[in-house]
């Protein structure tokens, strides 16, 4: 069991290209962080340097109490699962999980007490006899992870382990891994660019970008308050919808105005529009395609945050429409429940939810905060 | 009666126009050590195990002749029991340390090949990709364990390591995989795994697929990191020398700092490896013909200049594309192709522009191009 630290690491490439740029992340013992962006982004640059299969250019990388940047990675006690991690074709489910420990020349009698060990945490005991092909993807996965269960780390990492599974399978073996954190309580570092894992199986994630930790939170912290229109947008799906416009102040009060737009912000969110002095200055206003209401409650609620809307496109989800409506030449997607019956081409109201909204500093792609946001 | 001397005799025979014939030992031949000359009788007769000796009737067969033949028949009758991975393994040595210096040594040997499965070579350089070899001769993981792993996913594909040569300065080690262990290895291995082996290309694909599995094995198992190059297939003896020729040019090509593979294979860079082949002076030439456009030479291939052509070459010249791989605004990136298109004259977005622009920049990476 381990934390992990990293303070100000940086990776550089030979041609002086920063693929990770001053990463400071404190991972706690027993946490489950994943790390998401798109590819790219230096998270998997990042787990490789943890791993020690990448060196670090400058900073520090601590272990538990130890610092490792000069630890070998077979002393750092990780283990790691990959994307395309295979199984060796030839040997049978028990001798593929032994393989490595056989490798680092474990005892014998050690050997079989962890094999038998992770095989009865994954429910695949009854499979240790079985060769690889006579495995299913699932299980397949499950011997990969007892692979790296059975060296027994401190922090695991895993690097895309999912990537490689049909969708239906991903589902299940997200579930599958969430609940072994919880039964081996072990630090766990996951990579990945799905954004749906990354929120489903992390106590926090560290949404990364271009080498740089845009936002490390929790999942719904990260959803609700997105540090940037990165964040925002990488985060949920639909993705949030961005209108440009300018900020107006009439009368002591605040309105986003664009092209048919004029919404009148909640009064909550004044003092801090102000102390970010963009009143007057373009802006990007945020809102969830869910925080986007068609029913008559809403519509009432907010008649000064209401857009006349002309709808483009109807994609039927089953239970929800998501609504593809155009507004003063913006195009906005919204999700509303299917008892509508919404047709293209007709024109309709849709009203947000002020609590809901976010605003971005046009220049900065900077959020100003939200007043719940502590 | 064995035949692992008949290529030899024959080829040696006809290439330097001597009369060679094998004949049974006689009783006189009794004390003659095996692989020995005697002259007797007015022939010269040399015995090639309890029963035969070869003999040739010119008594004027010359001291150099008779050793070099002594010495191709003992590594003929050695090669006669080697394995093909023991054949392969020396063949590939010689090439990968020595250069291209011993041509000489495979006179009258292709006859006593041993059959050579179809497959290709593998070369494996311990490698993290900041661009630093690590060392493989004194790795934490050992050697050993490198070649457990690589026979685990594919029996006997481990020929061995080989240690600093003037090709690279640190131990590489070296597989052959055969395209019979793929095709039983890779469906098993890897839930995704495709029979198709229709094509070169499609057969190269799955080769690359083996190895990147080796790698990320070596990894897992091991935190043992490397790259790997792949050469040109195999189909039978004679293709080895070109095979190990394309390993080199193919390492090469995976030297130069935009290529960030983990696995490359021989044929997939082609116009790298035309360049490549440029000497010295046509390079310097190509700058200067570059630079005749720029208003302040010498063109920067650094920085943002780089950061920007790279990323429109990524996206094949869609600029929209290129802004969302270089995560900038689409009107920042054209601000900044424009600023390149007033500094060098040349305006990325198309093709011809873009190209000698990448054309120089490669041939700025190729090794020895300073000295141009």
């Amino acid at each position: 069991m381990a934390r992990v630290k990293l303070e100000h690491v940086w990776k550089k490439y030979t041609n002086e290209v920063a693929a990770v740029k001053d990463f400071n992340l404190d991972i706690q013992d027993k946490e489950f962080v994943v790390f998401v962006g798109p590819s790219g982004c230096g998270k998997t640059t990042t787990l490789r340097m943890i791993a020690g299969l990448e060196d670090i250019s400058s900073g520090d990388l601590y272990i538990g109490e130890r610092r490792v940047n000069d630890v070998a990675p077979k002393d750092r006690d990780i283990a790691m699962v990959f994307q395309n991690y295979a199984l060796y074709p030839h040997m049978s489910v028990y001798q593929n999980m032994a393989f490595a420990l056989k490798l680092r020349k474990t005892p014998k009698d050690e050997i079989d007490k962890r094999v038998r060990e992770a095989a009865r945490i994954l429910d695949i005991s009854h499979l240790l006899d079985r060769k690889p092909k006579a495995l299913s993807g699932g299980q397949r996965q499950r011997v990969a992870l007892g692979r790296a269960i059975v060296r027994e780390p401190q922090v695991f990492l895993m690097d895309e382990p999912l990537s490689n599974l049909d969708a239906k399978l991903r589902v299940q073996m997200r579930a599958e891994i969430r609940k072994l954190h919880q039964s081996i309580q072990t630090t766990f570092i996951y990579v990945t660019h799905d954004q749906t894992e990354a929120m489903t199986m992390g106590d926090r994630i560290v949404v990364m970008r271009d080498g740089v930790i845009q936002q490390a939170d929790t999942p719904q912290r990260v959803y609700s308050h997105p540090v940037n229109m990165f964040v925002a947008g990488f985060i949920g799906s639909p993705a949030m919808n961005f209108l440009r416009g300018e900020l107006a102040e009439e009368g002591g009060a605040l309105y986003f105005r664009a092209p048919e737009i004029n919404i009148r912000l909640p009064e909550g969110r004044y003092e801090a529009i102000r102390a970010a002095n963009v009143i007057g200055k373009p802006v990007v206003l945020g809102i969830r395609p869910e925080d986007l209401h068609n029913d008559e409650v809403f519509l009432q609620t907010y008649p000064e945050a209401t857009l006349q809307t002309h709808v483009e496109v109807v994609e039927h989800m089953g239970s929800e429409l998501y609504l593809h409506v155009n507004v003063g030449g913006q195009t906005v997607v919204a999700r509303v429940n299917a008892r509508f019956d919404v047709r293209p081409g007709t024109n309709l109201s849709l009203a947000l939810d002020l609590n809901k909204i976010h605003v971005f500093d046009a220049e900065t792609e900077a959020a100003i905060p939200h007043p719940t946001q502590g | 009666m064995s035949d692992w001397w008949n290529g030899v005799i024959a080829h040696w025979g006809a290439a330097l126009h001597i009369p060679l014939a094998v004949e049974r030992l006689s009783p006189n031949d009794a004390d003659l050590p095996v692989g020995e000359w005697r002259f007797e009788g007015g022939t010269w007769r040399l015995r090639l195990d309890a029963e035969y000796c070869v003999v040739c009737s010119r008594s004027d067969l010359s001291d150099a002749t008779r050793a070099a033949l002594r010495w191709t028949l003992d590594m003929a009758r050695r090669s006669s029991r080697q394995s093909w991975q023991s054949w392969l393994r020396e063949r590939v040595q010689l090439r990968l340390q020595d250069g291209d210096g011993k041509r000489g040594v495979e006179i009258g040997f292709s006859d006593v090949t041993p059959s050579l499965p179809a497959g290709y070579l593998v070369w494996l350089h311990p490698w993290s990709p900041s661009g630093q070899a690590a060392s493989g001769t004194h790795h934490p993981a050992g050697r050993p364990s490198v070649a457990d792993v690589a026979n685990a996913l594919a029996a006997g594909s481990w020929l061995g390591w080989l240690d600093p040569g003037r090709t690279v300065p640190y131990t590489t080690g070296l597989v052959y995989c055969t395209l019979n262990a793929l095709d039983t290895a890779l469906d098993d291995m890897l839930p995704d795994g495709e029979p198709d082996t229709v094509s070169a290309f499609r057969e190269l694909q799955r080769v690359k697929q083996w190895v990147s599995a080796l790698l990320v094995q070596l990894e897992a198992d091991l935190y043992f990191p490397a790259r790997a190059v792949v050469g040109a297939s195999i189909r039978h003896a004679g293709d080895v020398e070109w095979a190990i020729q394309s390993l080199r040019d193919t390492w090469r090509v995976a030297s130069m700092p935009h290529h960030a593979e983990r696995v490359l294979g021989w044929g997939e860079a082609a116009v790298e490896h035309l360049l490549l082949a440029l000497s010295g002076h046509s390079r310097s030439q190509f700058r200067k013909m570059v630079e005749l456009r720029t208003m302040e030479p010498p063109v920067e291939l650094s920085g943002e200049l780089l950061e920007t052509l790279l990323g429109v070459i990524r996206a094949d010249l869609n600029v929209s594309e290129a802004a969302r791989l270089l995560y900038l605004h689409r009107n920042t990136l054209l601000n900044r192709i424009e600023r390149i298109r007033q500094h060098t004259g040349y305006d990325i977005r198309h093709f011809a522009d873009a190209l000698a622009l990448w054309l120089l920049y490669v041939l700025e990476s190729v090794p020895g191009a300073s000295d141009a």
